[in-house]
């Protein structure tokens, strides 16, 4: 303790003798069989929460509501989840029907082109034999 | 003589034992041989002289209670020191919220004729139980129990951190004050 506020301190802070006959008083007071004062609440408005019976039925019923909100939170995720898969499958179905609804109308061309073609060449066929 | 002091520590445990048996005069002792420690520790924490009494008889009527749970004299004076501590701490919590000067705080202020050196102990005294109840535990334990740090923080359930940076907080603040 080099600091000379630190000797200062120790020398101002050094042990005290009670007023006389300090340990007869607390003996009276443990022959009358006085219990410890309970201690001083910091919250005198809300301290009857903190008795015993009820501080157990509180534990009990902020866990049941944290039980609840977590339940409910849960619940709701879940919902979420479905919704979003749900609306990405339809995306899906709803692309994949644009595609084969492509590719369909792609060979109904290609179709149409080929008896088109077969008809072109028929009709030349009779043109010529005439 | 470490044979003398075996035989000390040997004969306190008989004492706690016979207290623990309910033995009145045991339990007396153990008043008498403690009621220093747990006294000044008050004292200090509240420059109070009734405040300091009232909570030292409330320590020892707890310990009464719960000599039995006590193994050995080391065991006692931790617990002496931690009980004193936390209820410091509880009472000047409960006293903040009241806020009503004390009577000795206010008669140590003006002692007239005192030597220089024990008015410079009382302001100090003064300085000390103004401070937040948490730094004024920690200067307590340290400066009058010469505890180190990770001794206070046993007694007080705190993080030896929480406890070196309360001294630290305390001394700046003590120094400032006697700066000014």
């Amino acid at each position: 303790m080099d600091d000379p506020i630190e000797r200062r301190l120790k020398q101002a802070l050094a042990p005290t003798d009670p007023p006389e006959g300090f340990a007869q008083r607390v003996m009276a007071r443990v022959a009358r069989g006085e219990a410890p004062r309970p201690e001083p609440s910091h919250w005198p408005l809300f301290g009857w929460l903190l008795a015993p019976a009820w501080r157990t039925a509180l534990a009990g019923a902020l866990a049941c509501l944290l039980l609840l909100t977590v339940g409910l939170a849960y619940r709701e995720h879940r919902l979420r989840l479905q919704a979003e898969a749900e609306r990405a499958r339809a995306e899906q179905a709803r692309e994949e029907l644009i595609l084969a609804l492509r590719i369909t109308g792609v060979q109904l061309n290609r179709a149409r082109n080929i008896v088109l073609r077969q008809m072109d060449f028929r009709r030349q066929q009779e043109n010529v034999r005439q | 003589m470490a044979q003398a002091e075996a035989v000390a520590l040997e004969s306190q445990d008989g004492e706690l034992a016979r207290a623990a048996g309910g033995d009145p005069e045991a339990f007396a002792e153990l008043v008498r041989r403690h009621q220093r420690l747990v006294y000044s520790i008050a004292w200090h924490f509240f420059a109070d002289r009734a405040v300091a009494e009232d909570l030292s008889q409330e320590v020892f009527l707890q310990l009464f209670q719960s000599i039995g749970s006590i193994e050995s004299e080391s065991h006692l004076v931790f617990w002496l020191r931690q009980v004193t501590s936390r209820k410091c701490i509880d009472h000047a919590r409960w006293q903040e919220k009241r806020r009503h000067p004390s009577l000795d705080q206010v008669a140590e202020q003006g002692a007239p004729g005192a030597p220089p050196d024990l008015l410079e102990n009382a302001r100090l005294r003064r300085l000390v139980a103004g401070l937040p109840e948490k730094l004024r535990a920690v200067v307590v334990l340290r400066f009058q129990e010469e505890m180190n740090p990770s001794e206070i923080a046993a007694a007080l359930g705190w993080p030896v951190n929480s406890v070196k940076s309360c001294l630290h907080r305390a001394l700046r603040m003590l120094r400032d004050r006697m700066e000014d």
